[in-house]
């Protein structure tokens, strides 16, 4: 493993645990459980996530099922599948990526907001 | 292509329902509800404090309530909404932000003439489904309001 | 007589398209124009314009009102008030200036006692 790669859970292999990292993280395979990394963490097509995640970014393409809090980007690619809540200051859904459940982002507005946001 | 539209003006603030058949522009204030066989566009500067309901829906500027489009919802980079968003296609670009449920596989589709794009289905038996970990979860929401207006 | 209505530059528009029909309060400083129908109240500080086709069923309050389509209700311009010749209107109006042009079809009472000071056209 290259140190540019960071780490890759290859598309046979499955973890069910945690997982620590202080690098990116592919997957290409499966983890259950939990995610707690100071990077980003890439579930590739046909790669499923279905954990509690704590990183800097996330990028599904693939699955993810799960609670992600994210201090940075969060992207869902177009084909992508999520289910769950996903909490991050900024956040990418493309056109064709599906998604059912909760965003926490900050909007700025209230509900007896009386101007614009 | 129909060329007529409606407009709310950036001085103007309408209290209570607009019905369309034809595109909204908000581009001031909205306080109601917000119904169109077409597109419902929020300009960047407007506000909806409304429930909409559309075939598609954009939002460059403020919504606080519920969004139901039959076929595609945009929210810009200065996009931002308060509430639910229900709709087959959903597009957040850099900068936009939503605090609120989302639900995109769970919206049945609904026969509207207009809808030619609108073709999603979640497919039985797709492949990235593997276990009962990843099934989409049902959330837990009212059912979307009664369906669009007929009348001409 | 559409293009005595004031056209500054600057001034907005709020239009209700032909195929929109709006229920409740309207109220604003942007020129309105109606093309479809508005039921409740319209509160403008500007020109309100009833497009041929369009249909108001509202308390009118504005500087400027033209008339050119179907209006039930009471209208109020501080300015003066155009019903033109394809119009239909039943209410009352009060305004200090008034026009109505053959053709128009109006039932009401017309009060151009405008003299509270707010009579002042911007015409």
């Amino acid at each position: 493993m290259s140190d540019e790669a960071g780490g890759v859970i290859g598309k046979e292999t499955t973890i069910r645990g945690e997982v620590i990292g202080r690098e990116d993280l592919r997957v290409e395979g499966r983890i259950e459980g939990t995610v707690r990394l100071e990077a980003e963490l890439i579930v590739e097509e046909g790669g499923t996530v279905a954990a509690e995640v704590e990183s800097a970014a996330l990028t599904v393409a693939g699955s993810f099922d799960g609670k992600a809090t994210c201090s940075d980007l969060v992207t869902l690619r177009q084909g992508s599948h999520a289910t769950g809540t996903i909490t991050a200051p900024q956040v990418v859904i493309e056109d064709g990526a599906v998604f059912d459940g909760t965003l926490e982002m900050d909007v700025g507005l209230d509900a007896a907001a009386q101007g614009n946001g | 292509m129909a060329d007529t539209r409606t407009e709310i003006g950036p001085a103007s603030v309408v209290t209570g329902e607009i019905e369309a058949q034809e595109d909204v522009v908000v581009f001031g204030r909205v306080e109601g509800g917000v119904r169109s066989t077409a597109a419902v566009i929020v300009e960047e500067g407007g506000l909806a404090r409304a429930n909409i309901v559309a075939a598609s829906v954009v939002v460059a500027g403020s919504v606080i309530g519920d969004i139901h489009a039959t076929e595609r919802v945009e929210i810009t980079e200065k996009g931002r909404v308060l509430g639910n968003v229900a709709s087959p296609r959903l597009v957040l670009q850099a900068g936009g932000a939503v605090k609120g449920q989302v639900a995109m596989s769970s919206r049945p589709p609904e026969a509207q003439p207009q809808s030619r794009t609108y073709s999603y289905r979640q497919a039985p038996g797709a492949t990235t489904r593997r276990s009962s970990t990843t099934l989409p979860r049902k959330v837990v929401r009212e059912e979307p309001p009664e369906p669009q207006p007929k009348e001409g | 007589m559409l293009d005595s209505m004031p056209r500054r530059r600057e001034m907005a528009e709020t239009v209700i398209g032909p195929r929109t029909k709006v229920q409740g309060a309207l109220e604003g400083a942007d020129r309105l124009v109606v093309r479809g129908l508005v039921k409740g109240t319209v509160s403008v500080d500007g020109p309100v314009l009833v497009a041929p086709g369009g249909t108001l069923e509202a308390e009118v309050a504005a500087v400027e009102v033209a008339i050119a389509g179907a209006v039930v209700g009471r209208v109020t311009a501080r300015g003066r008030v155009e019903i033109l010749p394809a119009a239909r209107m039943v209410g009352d109006v009060r305004t200090p200036r008034i026009l109505i042009s053959d053709g128009a079809v109006f039932r009401g009472k017309v009060d151009m006692d405008f003299a509270d000071g707010e009579g002042a056209t911007h015409g």
